[in-house]
Protein backbone atom coordinates (compact mmCIF):
# COMPACT_ATOMS: atom_id res chain seq x y z
CA UNK A 1 0.00 0.00 0.00
CA UNK A 2 2.38 2.94 0.99
CA UNK A 3 6.05 3.51 0.66
CA UNK A 4 7.54 6.65 2.78
CA UNK A 5 6.92 8.80 0.57
CA UNK A 6 3.20 7.93 -0.01
CA UNK A 7 2.63 7.74 4.26
CA UNK A 8 4.32 10.44 4.79
CA UNK A 9 2.04 12.37 2.28
CA UNK A 10 -1.05 10.59 3.54
CA UNK A 11 0.15 11.95 6.93
CA UNK A 12 0.80 15.19 5.80
CA UNK A 13 -3.07 15.61 4.31
CA UNK A 14 -4.35 14.15 7.39
CA UNK A 15 -2.61 16.75 9.64
CA UNK A 16 -3.78 19.73 6.86
CA UNK A 17 -7.40 18.44 6.65
CA UNK A 18 -7.71 18.02 10.85
CA UNK A 19 -6.18 21.31 10.83
CA UNK A 20 -8.27 23.23 8.51
CA UNK A 21 -11.39 21.51 10.74
CA UNK A 22 -10.51 23.03 13.48
CA UNK A 23 -10.16 26.15 12.03
CA UNK A 24 -13.04 26.74 10.90
CA UNK A 25 -15.26 25.63 13.61
CA UNK A 26 -15.52 26.41 17.12
CA UNK A 27 -16.95 23.42 18.17
CA UNK A 28 -15.08 20.70 19.06
CA UNK A 29 -17.63 17.88 18.00
CA UNK A 30 -17.27 18.85 14.51
CA UNK A 31 -13.88 16.09 14.42
CA UNK A 32 -14.66 12.83 13.88
CA UNK A 33 -11.93 11.98 16.07
CA UNK A 34 -12.67 8.47 15.36
CA UNK A 35 -12.43 8.78 11.52
CA UNK A 36 -9.05 9.55 12.33
CA UNK A 37 -8.07 7.20 14.94
CA UNK A 38 -9.09 4.59 12.29
CA UNK A 39 -6.93 6.41 9.71
CA UNK A 40 -3.98 6.45 11.85
CA UNK A 41 -4.53 2.94 12.69
CA UNK A 42 -4.01 1.88 8.72
CA UNK A 43 -1.45 3.90 8.33
CA UNK A 44 0.75 3.27 11.57
CA UNK A 45 2.35 -0.14 10.42
CA UNK A 46 3.82 1.77 7.38
CA UNK A 47 5.02 5.10 9.48
CA UNK A 48 8.94 6.07 8.94
CA UNK A 49 11.07 8.02 11.07
CA UNK A 50 10.29 11.02 8.96
CA UNK A 51 6.70 10.38 9.53
CA UNK A 52 6.65 9.93 12.97
CA UNK A 53 7.00 13.83 13.81
CA UNK A 54 3.50 14.34 11.95
CA UNK A 55 1.98 11.16 13.58
CA UNK A 56 2.58 12.32 17.00
CA UNK A 57 0.63 15.84 16.08
CA UNK A 58 -1.69 14.31 14.93
CA UNK A 59 -2.44 12.77 18.26
CA UNK A 60 -1.54 15.43 19.84
CA UNK A 61 -4.20 17.44 18.27
CA UNK A 62 -6.87 14.71 18.47
CA UNK A 63 -6.27 14.50 22.53
CA UNK A 64 -6.53 18.68 22.81
CA UNK A 65 -9.64 18.31 21.22
CA UNK A 66 -10.70 15.57 23.35
CA UNK A 67 -9.58 18.21 25.92
CA UNK A 68 -11.81 20.71 24.26
CA UNK A 69 -14.86 18.29 23.94
CA UNK A 70 -14.66 17.78 27.90
CA UNK A 71 -14.64 21.33 28.56
CA UNK A 72 -17.05 22.34 26.77
CA UNK A 73 -19.41 19.40 28.18
CA UNK A 74 -18.85 20.69 31.40
CA UNK A 75 -19.19 24.11 30.63
CA UNK A 76 -22.55 23.60 28.69
CA UNK A 77 -24.01 21.46 31.29
CA UNK A 78 -23.20 24.40 34.07
CA UNK A 79 -24.89 26.57 31.37
CA UNK A 80 -27.62 24.51 31.19
CA UNK A 81 -28.37 24.10 34.95
CA UNK A 82 -27.74 28.19 35.30
CA UNK A 83 -30.19 28.34 32.01
CA UNK A 84 -33.00 26.52 33.92
CA UNK A 85 -32.69 28.27 37.65
CA UNK A 86 -32.78 31.81 35.57
CA UNK A 87 -35.98 30.80 33.04
CA UNK A 88 -37.88 30.06 35.99
CA UNK A 89 -36.55 33.22 38.47
CA UNK A 90 -37.34 35.26 35.13
CA UNK A 91 -41.02 33.31 34.82
CA UNK A 92 -41.89 34.04 38.87
CA UNK A 93 -40.64 37.75 38.33
CA UNK A 94 -41.01 39.17 34.93
CA UNK A 95 -44.37 41.17 33.59
CA UNK A 96 -45.85 40.69 30.36
CA UNK A 97 -43.68 44.36 29.09
CA UNK A 98 -40.14 42.53 30.62
CA UNK A 99 -41.01 39.40 29.01
CA UNK A 100 -41.76 40.88 25.59
CA UNK A 101 -38.32 42.56 25.76
CA UNK A 102 -36.67 39.84 27.30
CA UNK A 103 -37.83 37.73 23.67
CA UNK A 104 -37.03 40.74 21.54
CA UNK A 105 -33.51 41.10 22.72
CA UNK A 106 -33.47 37.33 21.45
CA UNK A 107 -35.12 37.32 18.64
CA UNK A 108 -34.01 37.41 15.01
CA UNK A 109 -37.44 36.49 12.80
CA UNK A 110 -37.48 35.29 9.20
CA UNK A 111 -38.28 37.88 6.62
CA UNK A 112 -40.45 36.60 4.33
CA UNK A 113 -43.06 38.73 1.80
CA UNK A 114 -46.82 37.81 2.31
CA UNK A 115 -48.11 41.10 3.29
CA UNK A 116 -47.91 44.67 1.57
CA UNK A 117 -48.44 47.91 2.96
CA UNK A 118 -48.48 51.31 1.80
CA UNK A 119 -44.78 51.79 3.40
CA UNK A 120 -43.69 48.67 1.25
CA UNK A 121 -45.48 49.48 -1.92
CA UNK A 122 -43.59 53.17 -1.67
CA UNK A 123 -40.36 51.71 -0.39
CA UNK A 124 -40.30 49.25 -3.84
CA UNK A 125 -41.84 52.37 -5.96
CA UNK A 126 -38.42 53.95 -4.70
CA UNK A 127 -36.29 51.72 -6.04
CA UNK A 128 -38.07 51.08 -9.47
CA UNK A 129 -38.61 54.95 -10.17
CA UNK A 130 -34.27 55.04 -8.89
CA UNK A 131 -32.55 54.52 -12.71
CA UNK A 132 -29.50 53.28 -10.48
CA UNK A 133 -26.69 52.30 -11.85
CA UNK A 134 -25.15 49.45 -9.31
CA UNK A 135 -22.16 47.20 -9.64
CA UNK A 136 -21.43 44.89 -7.37
CA UNK A 137 -17.79 44.23 -7.42
CA UNK A 138 -15.96 43.36 -4.45
CA UNK A 139 -19.07 44.49 -2.19
CA UNK A 140 -19.38 47.70 -3.70
CA UNK A 141 -22.81 49.31 -4.41
CA UNK A 142 -23.54 52.55 -5.37
CA UNK A 143 -25.54 55.29 -3.64
CA UNK A 144 -28.86 55.65 -3.81
CA UNK A 145 -30.55 59.05 -4.42
CA UNK A 146 -33.14 60.87 -3.14
CA UNK A 147 -36.96 60.92 -3.73
CA UNK A 148 -40.42 62.35 -3.15
CA UNK A 149 -42.60 60.41 -1.28
CA UNK A 150 -45.74 62.10 -2.14
CA UNK A 151 -45.12 62.73 -5.77
CA UNK A 152 -44.50 58.25 -5.90
CA UNK A 153 -47.85 58.41 -3.80
CA UNK A 154 -49.51 60.33 -6.43
CA UNK A 155 -48.19 58.36 -9.38
CA UNK A 156 -49.23 55.32 -7.53
CA UNK A 157 -52.60 56.40 -7.38
CA UNK A 158 -53.21 57.42 -10.67
CA UNK A 159 -51.15 54.15 -11.90
CA UNK A 160 -52.96 51.80 -10.28
CA UNK A 161 -56.62 53.44 -10.62
CA UNK A 162 -56.46 53.23 -7.59
CA UNK A 163 -58.56 56.94 -7.26
CA UNK A 164 -61.16 55.44 -8.34
CA UNK A 165 -61.51 52.45 -5.33
CA UNK A 166 -61.23 55.42 -3.10
CA UNK A 167 -64.40 56.93 -4.27
CA UNK A 168 -66.47 53.86 -4.49
CA UNK A 169 -65.21 52.68 -1.17
CA UNK A 170 -66.16 56.54 0.49
CA UNK A 171 -69.29 56.45 -1.29
CA UNK A 172 -70.34 52.64 0.20
CA UNK A 173 -69.12 53.96 3.93
CA UNK A 174 -71.37 57.18 3.63
CA UNK A 175 -73.88 54.84 3.19
CA UNK A 176 -73.18 52.97 5.71
CA UNK A 177 -71.91 55.67 8.31
CA UNK A 178 -75.70 57.01 8.13
CA UNK A 179 -77.37 53.56 9.68
CA UNK A 180 -74.46 53.18 12.26
CA UNK A 181 -71.35 54.87 13.36
CA UNK A 182 -69.16 52.24 13.15
CA UNK A 183 -68.41 50.00 10.34
CA UNK A 184 -67.03 46.67 10.44
CA UNK A 185 -64.13 46.19 8.10
CA UNK A 186 -64.97 43.16 6.68
CA UNK A 187 -68.41 44.08 6.21
CA UNK A 188 -67.10 46.82 3.72
CA UNK A 189 -64.37 44.46 2.40
CA UNK A 190 -65.82 41.50 1.84
CA UNK A 191 -67.67 41.67 -1.27
CA UNK A 192 -66.14 40.96 -4.65
CA UNK A 193 -63.13 38.68 -5.74
CA UNK A 194 -59.75 38.83 -4.47
CA UNK A 195 -58.27 41.97 -6.92
CA UNK A 196 -61.69 43.90 -5.63
CA UNK A 197 -60.79 42.94 -2.17
CA UNK A 198 -57.29 44.03 -2.16
CA UNK A 199 -57.85 47.23 -3.70
CA UNK A 200 -60.48 48.48 -1.23
CA UNK A 201 -58.28 47.21 1.45
CA UNK A 202 -55.71 49.63 -0.32
CA UNK A 203 -57.94 52.37 -0.52
CA UNK A 204 -59.16 51.78 3.03
CA UNK A 205 -55.47 52.22 4.02
CA UNK A 206 -55.15 55.36 1.87
CA UNK A 207 -57.77 57.00 3.53
CA UNK A 208 -56.96 55.69 7.32
CA UNK A 209 -53.09 57.35 6.48
CA UNK A 210 -54.93 60.81 5.20
CA UNK A 211 -57.03 60.93 8.58
CA UNK A 212 -60.17 60.66 6.57
CA UNK A 213 -61.43 57.70 8.50
CA UNK A 214 -60.26 55.67 11.70
CA UNK A 215 -59.49 52.27 12.08
CA UNK A 216 -59.92 50.29 15.05
CA UNK A 217 -58.66 47.22 16.11
CA UNK A 218 -60.90 45.00 18.70
CA UNK A 219 -58.07 42.80 20.15
CA UNK A 220 -60.43 40.59 22.06
CA UNK A 221 -62.74 39.72 19.39
CA UNK A 222 -59.94 39.98 16.65
CA UNK A 223 -61.67 42.08 14.27
CA UNK A 224 -61.34 45.91 12.86
CA UNK A 225 -63.46 48.44 12.51
CA UNK A 226 -63.84 51.53 10.86
CA UNK A 227 -64.91 54.78 12.02
CA UNK A 228 -65.45 58.59 10.84
CA UNK A 229 -62.44 60.46 12.51
CA UNK A 230 -63.93 62.61 14.54
CA UNK A 231 -64.28 59.64 16.73
CA UNK A 232 -60.86 59.29 17.59
CA UNK A 233 -59.41 60.11 20.75
CA UNK A 234 -56.20 58.90 20.42
CA UNK A 235 -53.00 61.26 19.50
CA UNK A 236 -50.87 58.83 18.96
CA UNK A 237 -50.95 56.08 15.76
CA UNK A 238 -49.46 52.77 14.97
CA UNK A 239 -49.38 50.90 12.22
CA UNK A 240 -51.30 47.52 11.65
CA UNK A 241 -51.55 44.62 9.39
CA UNK A 242 -55.00 43.48 8.30
CA UNK A 243 -55.06 40.21 6.10
CA UNK A 244 -57.16 40.63 3.40
CA UNK A 245 -58.17 37.45 2.14
CA UNK B 1 -16.82 33.33 -2.70
CA UNK B 2 -15.70 34.09 -6.09
CA UNK B 3 -14.75 38.19 -7.12
CA UNK B 4 -17.60 39.31 -9.33
CA UNK B 5 -21.39 38.26 -9.03
CA UNK B 6 -23.90 39.54 -11.67
CA UNK B 7 -26.27 41.84 -9.94
CA UNK B 8 -28.77 39.88 -12.16
CA UNK B 9 -28.33 36.71 -10.09
CA UNK B 10 -28.13 38.95 -7.19
CA UNK B 11 -31.52 40.44 -7.80
CA UNK B 12 -32.78 37.04 -8.33
CA UNK B 13 -31.21 35.47 -5.43
CA UNK B 14 -33.32 37.84 -3.26
CA UNK B 15 -36.63 37.58 -4.95
CA UNK B 16 -36.39 33.94 -4.35
CA UNK B 17 -35.10 34.08 -0.97
CA UNK B 18 -37.36 36.93 -0.02
CA UNK B 19 -41.27 35.42 -1.38
CA UNK B 20 -42.77 33.31 0.60
CA UNK B 21 -43.45 30.35 -1.90
CA UNK B 22 -44.17 27.27 0.15
CA UNK B 23 -46.34 27.01 2.95
CA UNK B 24 -43.50 27.40 5.50
CA UNK B 25 -40.78 30.29 4.22
CA UNK B 26 -37.13 29.44 3.19
CA UNK B 27 -36.06 27.28 0.11
CA UNK B 28 -34.03 23.90 -0.29
CA UNK B 29 -30.52 24.63 -1.62
CA UNK B 30 -31.44 22.29 -4.42
CA UNK B 31 -34.19 24.59 -5.80
CA UNK B 32 -31.77 27.68 -5.39
CA UNK B 33 -29.11 25.32 -7.56
CA UNK B 34 -31.84 25.16 -10.09
CA UNK B 35 -32.74 28.50 -10.54
CA UNK B 36 -29.50 30.20 -10.05
CA UNK B 37 -26.80 27.53 -11.76
CA UNK B 38 -24.29 25.23 -10.72
CA UNK B 39 -22.38 28.05 -8.70
CA UNK B 40 -25.26 29.19 -6.51
CA UNK B 41 -23.69 29.39 -2.87
CA UNK B 42 -21.27 32.04 -4.82
CA UNK B 43 -24.46 33.99 -5.16
CA UNK B 44 -25.87 33.67 -2.02
CA UNK B 45 -22.93 34.63 -0.39
CA UNK B 46 -23.01 38.15 -2.14
CA UNK B 47 -26.45 38.39 -1.41
CA UNK B 48 -26.02 37.88 1.96
CA UNK B 49 -23.14 40.45 2.10
CA UNK B 50 -25.59 43.14 0.48
CA UNK B 51 -28.32 42.14 2.49
CA UNK B 52 -25.82 42.60 5.59
CA UNK B 53 -24.32 45.72 4.98
CA UNK B 54 -27.63 47.71 3.42
CA UNK B 55 -30.51 46.15 4.49
CA UNK B 56 -29.62 44.58 7.81
CA UNK B 57 -31.15 41.18 7.10
CA UNK B 58 -28.97 37.81 6.43
CA UNK B 59 -29.25 34.70 5.03
CA UNK B 60 -29.14 31.53 7.18
CA UNK B 61 -29.17 27.92 5.98
CA UNK B 62 -30.67 25.40 8.60
CA UNK B 63 -30.39 21.74 8.42
CA UNK B 64 -33.16 18.79 8.62
CA UNK B 65 -33.23 19.60 12.73
CA UNK B 66 -33.59 23.08 12.53
CA UNK B 67 -29.83 23.67 13.36
CA UNK B 68 -27.71 26.39 11.92
CA UNK B 69 -25.64 25.30 9.04
CA UNK B 70 -22.15 27.68 7.88
CA UNK B 71 -22.95 28.29 3.95
CA UNK B 72 -19.18 28.63 3.81
CA UNK B 73 -17.64 25.56 4.78
CA UNK B 74 -20.13 23.29 4.72
CA UNK B 75 -20.66 20.29 2.23
CA UNK B 76 -21.77 20.49 -1.00
CA UNK B 77 -24.48 17.61 -0.15
CA UNK B 78 -25.38 18.94 2.93
CA UNK B 79 -26.33 22.57 1.65
CA UNK B 80 -28.18 21.30 -1.25
CA UNK B 81 -30.63 19.55 1.45
CA UNK B 82 -30.52 22.52 4.11
CA UNK B 83 -33.34 24.93 3.72
CA UNK B 84 -32.09 28.69 2.86
CA UNK B 85 -34.30 31.64 4.95
CA UNK B 86 -33.63 35.22 5.54
CA UNK B 87 -33.34 36.35 9.22
CA UNK B 88 -33.55 39.99 10.56
CA UNK B 89 -30.02 40.65 11.80
CA UNK B 90 -30.16 43.71 13.68
CA UNK B 91 -31.97 44.41 17.12
CA UNK B 92 -35.93 44.78 17.13
CA UNK B 93 -38.05 46.54 19.18
CA UNK B 94 -41.34 45.47 20.75
CA UNK B 95 -42.72 49.04 18.41
CA UNK B 96 -40.97 46.86 15.26
CA UNK B 97 -42.87 43.60 15.99
CA UNK B 98 -46.01 45.57 16.44
CA UNK B 99 -46.14 46.51 13.07
CA UNK B 100 -45.57 43.62 11.95
CA UNK B 101 -48.71 42.07 13.59
CA UNK B 102 -47.61 41.28 17.16
CA UNK B 103 -49.11 41.81 20.27
CA UNK B 104 -47.48 42.78 23.28
CA UNK B 105 -48.96 40.20 24.70
CA UNK B 106 -48.79 37.30 21.97
CA UNK B 107 -44.73 38.16 22.68
CA UNK B 108 -44.75 37.75 26.07
CA UNK B 109 -46.45 34.40 25.93
CA UNK B 110 -44.15 32.96 23.25
CA UNK B 111 -41.35 34.44 26.09
CA UNK B 112 -43.15 32.76 28.87
CA UNK B 113 -43.89 29.40 27.08
CA UNK B 114 -40.04 29.11 25.21
CA UNK B 115 -38.50 29.95 29.14
CA UNK B 116 -40.65 27.25 30.54
CA UNK B 117 -39.82 24.55 27.91
CA UNK B 118 -36.32 25.37 28.36
CA UNK B 119 -36.29 25.10 31.80
CA UNK B 120 -38.54 21.81 31.34
CA UNK B 121 -36.55 19.92 28.91
CA UNK B 122 -38.23 20.88 26.45
CA UNK B 123 -41.36 19.71 26.42
CA UNK B 124 -44.34 20.55 28.34
CA UNK B 125 -48.11 19.91 28.99
CA UNK B 126 -50.70 22.04 27.53
CA UNK B 127 -52.66 22.51 30.50
CA UNK B 128 -49.61 23.84 32.23
CA UNK B 129 -48.64 26.24 30.22
CA UNK B 130 -52.77 27.52 30.03
CA UNK B 131 -52.65 27.85 33.63
CA UNK B 132 -49.12 30.11 33.33
CA UNK B 133 -50.32 31.74 30.88
CA UNK B 134 -53.39 32.49 32.83
CA UNK B 135 -51.15 34.29 35.41
CA UNK B 136 -49.77 36.86 32.97
CA UNK B 137 -51.97 37.55 30.85
CA UNK B 138 -55.95 37.64 29.86
CA UNK B 139 -57.16 33.92 30.00
CA UNK B 140 -59.98 35.35 26.91
CA UNK B 141 -56.57 35.48 24.79
CA UNK B 142 -55.03 32.52 25.70
CA UNK B 143 -56.40 30.03 23.47
CA UNK B 144 -56.36 32.24 20.52
CA UNK B 145 -52.19 32.78 21.24
CA UNK B 146 -51.44 29.31 21.50
CA UNK B 147 -53.33 28.31 18.24
CA UNK B 148 -51.23 31.08 16.69
CA UNK B 149 -48.06 30.48 17.83
CA UNK B 150 -48.75 26.69 17.28
CA UNK B 151 -50.06 27.54 13.42
CA UNK B 152 -47.11 29.77 12.91
CA UNK B 153 -44.41 27.06 14.02
CA UNK B 154 -43.04 28.84 17.39
CA UNK B 155 -44.56 25.48 19.31
CA UNK B 156 -45.07 22.19 18.59
CA UNK B 157 -47.52 19.30 19.32
CA UNK B 158 -46.21 15.95 19.92
CA UNK B 159 -47.34 13.08 21.76
CA UNK B 160 -50.03 15.55 23.89
CA UNK B 161 -47.17 17.63 24.76
CA UNK B 162 -45.59 20.94 23.21
CA UNK B 163 -42.32 21.08 22.44
CA UNK B 164 -40.56 24.07 20.60
CA UNK B 165 -41.01 24.63 17.44
CA UNK B 166 -38.95 24.79 14.39
CA UNK B 167 -39.61 28.14 13.97
CA UNK B 168 -38.11 28.90 17.58
CA UNK B 169 -34.92 26.78 16.61
CA UNK B 170 -34.57 29.33 13.61
CA UNK B 171 -35.40 32.38 15.01
CA UNK B 172 -34.37 32.74 18.50
CA UNK B 173 -31.54 32.60 20.27
CA UNK B 174 -31.81 30.72 23.44
CA UNK B 175 -28.93 31.70 25.54
CA UNK B 176 -29.39 34.61 24.94
CA UNK B 177 -33.07 34.56 25.98
CA UNK B 178 -32.21 32.77 29.29
CA UNK B 179 -29.42 35.86 29.64
CA UNK B 180 -26.69 33.22 30.16
CA UNK B 181 -24.02 34.51 27.46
Amino acid sequence: MNTGIGTYKKLKDLLDELLVTLSKSSDPFKIDINRYVKELEKIFPYIDIQGLDIDSEIIYTLTDIVKKQKEWLKNKSFLFLLGSLIALIKIAKMNSEDLANELTKAWKPIVSLEQITFNEILRGMNYMSQKKFIVFEEGILKEVKDFNQDDLLKDFIKKTFLEEYIRKVERHLSVLFKEKNIVEYGVLIGSGDFKEKYMRGLALSYLAREGRIILYYDAIEEKVYILKPEYSNNKEYESIVIRVS
Amino acid sequence: MSSKVPLNKIRRASRILLFKSHTKPGIKGWELRSQLGEKYIDIVLATDMIFREYLGLRIVAVNADGRKIEIKNENKNSLRKATFLVLVDQPLTIRDLKTAGWRIDEIASLSLILLYLLSHNGVANINDLRNLLVSKISKARVNYILSKLLRLGYIEEKDDKIIIGWRSKIEIDFEKLLGVV
